[in-house]
């Protein structure tokens, strides 16, 4: 039998910005944290080993797929989740281009794919076609919506570019 | 998945005793893209009892290059390899190794460590728990290879260790092979040829229980070297290696001097072609003395009924990556 | 409808906000306090008996609230077991891992019997039966003969049961041609239905009624289904669906079938009736790839033509698996590829022999074609060959055979009709356009003319594909209601699971009322606040919701109209409604609001929303030609695909595949929602090239791929679509003359890449998955079988 005292752990985590402790059992994902324990289900899980994307969220600011990794391991990171992209009601330039763009259809895939596109956009803020279908590979859409997802991408980073300008 | 006692490593000498101390059913995680999915599927005959973190060590990320070459700290990603300008400039079959391996989002977590000590991806070796119970396979205890009798489409044309004719699956392994490079451990320095063997259990490395990869070590090539990495897989993403293939080639004055070779994805242990090596020695590189490379590759193969293909594609690869060295 | 304002307009996704954001709940995201996990015992043998079960241990197990076996629930789970991971017995605790452990804890004695995992095993007289006392290949039930062709209408009049389904005299027709083109063994592998959301639902008591959150097709079909299985009244059971992750058919519920999968239902719905507990039951993703495959057929084509090409006489005969017992009915639409649908303008003689075999694999579920890709691979990789020996451009060929629009289709589906009328068809269009894409003429070249390691390959093939039936049981309803401030809601219940229907249907509502399409709200998360709507099944929503969206509108807009008529003073039938209210069409500036045509209102009394409503109970009377009742048009969807790719003939592999898809849909009522169903060809390509394939262990029925890793979808990278929508009019069967458009894209792929493969290397492949290993076999760079020497 196995000795519990390793078993459960209080973490604190940041998740958009807002830090919390947390009591984590140990074999818990972070997917399932932050879906059961912190209420974010905006991060979808589809396939439960990393090989679809559905659960993508960015640690320190990089994309990770969330099933795949120890919610306990994750003491003192900056979460963030499709939840924490918009801010007071308006949409992010990439949430917005979704829209335009038709980059969901049944839409379980999207919250995923978008913050794999947002780890794009902040290493690369002008991908070519090719850098965005490498750095989508491993999201799924099972609707097959490819070509509207590159189309969004490419009208976020030119979005993106444009509030750049500006600011 | 199950509960299990889970320990942050302080240093690598912590890591090392709770490993002691957790004799038989410990493990430790780096990225844990392979180890979470054992996990989630409970494909081992026991459970562990310690997963140990070794993310809470500090130093262990580095990059970084000296006369000796590049090191690789074990918990370096294959993103960051893949995307190191000088890995790319100097390494170059590292680097397009590493950006092949998995997806961008596996390679974020994946870290070159953990891609060398993966275990095969045997599809009877890894059935998983939840849809009738895992199965005893012959690295689990069972008495026979399943593969053999069963579907062995992706499986070794290279013969069997200790029965077994599940693969490595690994697409870094093969070009650090070609590379030359040094695995570094708690113990000793083990020369790469040396590192990888699928003798027991679930292991793929000559790894002791407590024993832990610490850095890579991958020489300055020579003047004149070049090195290239290709691999064949269903998709462009995901996917592990039908056959994959990594070469480094140094030239001078026309002819090719040195040549290490390495295919994977062929056999329990990545395969080094030195009979094609030693055939291009001397010579100039051209396409025809690549092509007779590649046969000679798969000179020793003896594939199954239902992967001969492999071997026709084995011998393309080395083909193929040889004259992309040649470029 | 010369000026549309929100019809043919990419306008935005409906519900696309809540999808980008995270805020969309899928069955998933309702979380419950104090809800109760599910985990899953499943069989470890492909046929099996229980001999005996001690579930103590778990049932002591700290947090276990429930273990179900088949004593226990023998709605829910079986004695006898059929394929590997069939249900064995479930346990509902606190939380997963506690039901896991459990799991572990139950102890069972099986007794295996014979089994059988192979569509050619299984039909063999002495093959083990999947079914004790029942044959494994069973012949399609509604076979019929057709006669007695009306002169004038073309339409047949007798359709006697036969032992196939055609017309004519099929020896004769062969006795005729002369040229006879004949392939057997034609095998479409089975593959597994896709979704992203694996399946699974939470049921939730609140103390009066059972609420099932769940994925769905078609929620009222399946609540009434489930409310039967459970035996409890349908209107203790509400069915609550606000968003699906992707279904393409696979994914519809049959509670009452015990070989179709949709245990969970009944597992989470029986343990919350007794715990009165919320109960989750979720699939993992392994557990999703033993439930629900599709395709998996074998079938042998012969073509009979004239000298100049002209399609005479076509047999077949098609055999389909259904894994252990599943969805039977997909096998009968091989038909539509045949003398019955596609090849009807010229076919004189027709035999289809249809069945359907029952083998020790996952029991089968739709998926996007509905057997209509198998037939379609078959037929299509024949024509190919066909041109070839005759000489002809494939192109050529389909063009001058293909149907039209008016051709009759023969009565191949178990319908109230005996045969009808195509009522568009445009494939020649759509083969013109594709061609045109590829410049084909000029780039098109027999394979004997290509040489060197890497070689280009062009393949086509066209598809129709069945568009909803006219008849029983597909029949939906709307209501609209057009509030006081000039905003509408559609309240209805079809499934919006990623085609966009939700959207579409807005946007008839919209243009209909002239308002705009922001103004439309839609009601569609359950059963309990909608009326009937039949499940999205056979690209049907367009034109079976479509009409009944349309006519409550107009239902509402008449109403609207007459109130303003009365305050205006001036006939209904000259006013004008739109955004700003209701106008005198010839004297614009005359203009009531809308709450003020709706006049007065309080907490006693006045008009506080016009409620429209239809039912659709198909056809539409615009679906009768002339109006006549026994000359019924029945839609298509169909279209033609191209696919271009290079063949390495040294590894074997396919790259550069670039998908041409052009489809016909009569109008599209959202140009970028079309563009986005002709993307979903990718699904072919995933069947044909990624090497997906039902690999089972042969000697013990383990499904060697359960899983994302070892079964592929296609990413980004693998290759690219190219959609190109056009738009035919002229199709009466719909409003604004819309045609289906959603489940064709899976058609015509397997075959466009087995005649592309042999455009590029003249290797002709009729087995898939087309993998680099048939491809180098065919190319004779390996030997079959046996060790290299």
């Amino acid at each position: 039998m196995i000795p519990a005292e390793q078993q459960t752990k209080l973490i604190k985590l940041t998740v958009n910005g807002e830090t919390r402790a947390l009591s984590v059992e140990t074999h818990w994902t972070l997917s399932k944290v932050l879906r059961n324990e912190c209420g974010h289900t905006g991060t979808k899980e589809a396939c439960g080993e990393g090989a679809c994307g559905s659960c993508t969220v960015l640690i320190d600011g990089v994309a990770v797929p969330a099933c795949m990794v120890l919610a306990v391991e994750q003491e003192g990171k900056e979460i963030e989740t499709i939840e924490g992209l918009s801010k007071g009601g308006t949409l992010h330039p990439i949430q917005e281009a979704w829209l335009e763009e038709y980059g969901a259809q049944c839409g379980f895939c999207s919250p995923g794919m978008i913050m794999s596109t947002k780890a794009l956009l902040s290493k690369n803020p002008d991908p070519t076609v090719d850098e965005i279908k490498e750095a989508i590979g491993g999201n799924l859409c099972i609707c097959n919506n490819y070509e509207h997802i590159i189309n969004a991408v490419r009208s976020a980073a030119k979005k993106m570019a444009k509030e750049q300008g500006r600011g | 998945m199950k509960r299990f006692n889970h320990f942050d490593a302080t240093s690598i000498e912590d890591a090392v005793s709770l490993l002691q101390k957790h004799k038989d059913a410990s493990y430790v995680i780096a990225g844990g893209s392979d180890l979470v999915g054992c996990l989630k599927d409970k494909i081992w005959m026991a459970y562990p009892e310690a997963i140990i973190n070794l993310k809470t060590i500090p130093g262990l990320k580095e990059i970084r290059t000296d006369e000796d070459g590049l090191h690789l700290g074990a918990l370096v990603t294959l993103t960051e390899i893949a995307e190191s300008d000088i890995v790319k400039k100097e390494w170059a079959g590292l680097a397009e190794a590493a950006r092949r391996t998995a997806s961008a989002l596996l390679r974020n977590i994946g870290t070159i460590a953990g891609n060398i000590c993966q275990e095969n991806r045997c599809w009877y070796y890894r059935y998983p728990n939840k849809i009738g119970g895992s199965i005893d396979c012959v690295r689990k205890g069972g008495k026979r290879c399943l593969a053999v009798p069963g579907d062995h489409r992706f499986h070794s044309i290279f013969g069997q260790v200790k029965k077994c004719i599940a693969v490595n699956p690994s697409d870094t392994a093969p070009a650090l092979i070609a590379l030359n490079a040094v695995v570094k451990t708690t113990t000793r320095d083990v020369a790469i040829d040396a590192f990888f063997s699928a003798e027991m259990g679930s292991q793929s490395t000559v790894l002791d229980r407590d024993e832990i990869v610490t850095e890579i070590l991958v020489p300055h090539p020579a003047p004149g070297s070049a090195s290239a990495f290709r691999k064949l897989a269903y998709r462009k993403a995901i996917d592990f290696a039908m056959v994959n293939c990594a070469a480094a080639i140094t030239v001078e004055g026309g002819n090719v001097i040195s040549a290490r070779i390495c295919l994977n994805g062929v056999h329990n242990n990545p395969r080094r072609c030195q009979e094609s090596e030693a055939l291009l020695i001397g010579q100039p590189l051209t396409d025809a003395l690549a092509k007779q490379a590649g046969e000679l590759a798969v000179a020793e193969a003896k594939p199954l009924l239902q992967n001969i293909y492999k071997v026709q594609m084995a011998k393309t690869i080395v083909a193929d990556t040889l004259m992309d060295c040649a470029e | 409808m010369d000026k549309m304002t929100s019809v043919g307009k990419s306008v935005r996704q409906k519900d696309g906000r809540s999808r980008v954001t995270g805020e969309a709940r899928y069955y998933a995201d309702f979380l419950f306090p104090g809800m109760l996990h599910t985990r899953i015992l499943r069989s470890p043998y492909p046929a099996a008996e229980i001999v005996s079960m001690d579930t103590r241990a778990a049932e002591a197990l700290e947090g276990v609230r429930l273990v179900m076996t088949h004593e226990t629930y023998p709605k829910a789970f079986r004695k006898s077991l059929y394929y590997v991971g069939d249900l064995v017995a479930a346990v509902v605790a606190v939380d997963e891992t506690r039901a896991e452990e459990a799991l572990e804890l139950i102890d069972v004695e099986y007794k295996t019997r014979k089994f059988v995992l192979d569509l050619e095993e299984a039909i063999k007289p002495d093959s083990p039966q999947v079914f004790e006392g029942e044959a494994n290949c069973h012949d399609w039930a509604f076979h019929a003969f057709l006669s007695d062709r009306d002169p004038e209408t073309r339409l047949f009049k007798t359709k006697t049961p036969s032992d196939y389904n055609g017309f004519g005299d099929i020896d004769k027709g062969f006795e005729e041609a002369d040229v006879i083109i004949e392939q057997k063994g034609l095998k479409y592998a089975y593959c597994k239905g896709p979704a992203m959301e694996p399946r699974g639902c939470t049921a939730h008591f609140d103390g009066t009624k059972l609420h099932m959150h769940t994925h769905s097709q078609g929620m009222h079909d399946e609540k009434l289904c489930l409310a039967q299985a459970l035996g409890i009244s349908a209107s203790m059971l509400n069915y609550v669906s606000p968003f699906t992750g992707s279904s393409f058919g696979g994914k519809n519920a049959f509670p009452l079938d015990r070989n179709i999968p949709s245990h969970y239902l009944l597992i989470a719905s029986l343990a919350c009736l007794d715990l009165k507990k919320p109960v989750h039951c979720g699939y993992s993703r392994e557990e999703e790839m033993v439930s629900g495959w599709s395709r998996g057929s074998l079938t042998d084509v012969k073509i009979g033509f004239k000298k100049d090409g002209t399609l005479t006489t076509m047999d077949l005969a098609h055999w389909q698996e259904t894994g252990s017992g599943g969805d039977k009915y997909p096998a009968k639409n091989a038909m539509l590829a045949t003398g019955s649908v596609l090849y009807s303008h010229n076919c004189q003689h027709l035999r289809g022999k249809i069945h359907y075999v029952q083998t020790n694999r996952f029991p089968a579920a739709g998926w996007q074609g509905y057997g209509a890709p198998e037939g379609v691979f078959a037929v299509e990789t024949t024509m190919d060959i066909a041109a070839d020996q005759m000489g002809m451009d494939p192109v050529a060929l389909r063009r001058k055979n293909c149907m039209r629009a008016g051709d009759i289709d023969s009565g191949w589906d178990a319908l109230g009709y005996i045969s009808g009328y195509i009522s568009s068809s445009g494939i020649r269009d759509c083969l013109d356009v594709g061609s045109k894409h590829l410049d084909w003429k000029n780039t098109w070249e027999h394979p004997n003319k290509k040489s060197g390691r890497i070689r280009s390959g062009l393949g086509v093939a066209i598809f129709a594909m069945g568009a909803g039936r006219p008849g029983p049981g597909n029949s939906s309803e709307a209501m609209i209601k057009v509030f006081p401030d000039g905003s509408a809601s559609l309240v209805c219940a079809i499934a919006d699971i990623g085609q966009g229907q939700h959207t579409v249907q807005c946007q008839i509502v919209a243009e209909v009322l002239g308002l705009p399409y922001k103004k439309v709200g839609i009601v569609c998360h359950d059963t309990d606040s909608t009326p009937f709507a039949t499940l999205v099944a056979n690209s049907c929503g367009t034109w079976i919701q479509g009409w009944a969206t349309y006519e409550a509108a107009m239902d509402a807009k008449r109403q609207v109209l007459d109130l303003a008529a009365d305050k205006l003073g001036v006939p209904a039938e000259a006013l004008t409604m739109g955004e700003g209210g209701i106008c005198v069409t010839e004297s614009p500036e005359k203009c009531v609001s809308f709450a003020e045509a709706f006049g007065k209102r309080g907490h006693y009394g006045g008009i506080h929303e016009v409620i429209g409503h239809y039912v659709n109970n198909s056809p539409h009377p615009n679906g009768f030609k002339d109006g006549k009742k026994d000359q019924v048009y029945i839609p298509k969807e169909k279209g033609a695909q191209f696919i271009s790719l290079d063949v390495d003939t040294d590894t074997g592999m396919i790259s550069n595949i670039r998908v041409i898809m052009a489809q016909n849909v009569g109008k599209a009522l959202n140009p970028k929602v079309v563009e986005g169903q002709l993307l979903t060809s990718r699904h072919g390509v995933e069947n044909a090239v990624l090497g997906n394939d039902c690999i089972v262990d042969k000697r013990n029925g383990w499904l060697l791929t359960p899983n994302w890793v070892d079964y592929r979808h296609a990413t980004a990278m693998d290759c690219d679509v190219e959609p190109l929508v056009i738009e035919k009019p002229g199709d009466p069967t719909h409003p604004f003359g819309a045609t289906a458009c959603g489940e064709g894209a899976a058609c015509p792929s397997l075959a466009a890449f087995s005649n592309a493969i042999y455009n590029a290397i003249g290797v002709r492949l009729i087995e898939t998955p087309f993998t680099p290993e048939r491809i180098l076999m065919g190319l004779g760079k390996i030997k079959a079988k046996g060790r290299k020497k």
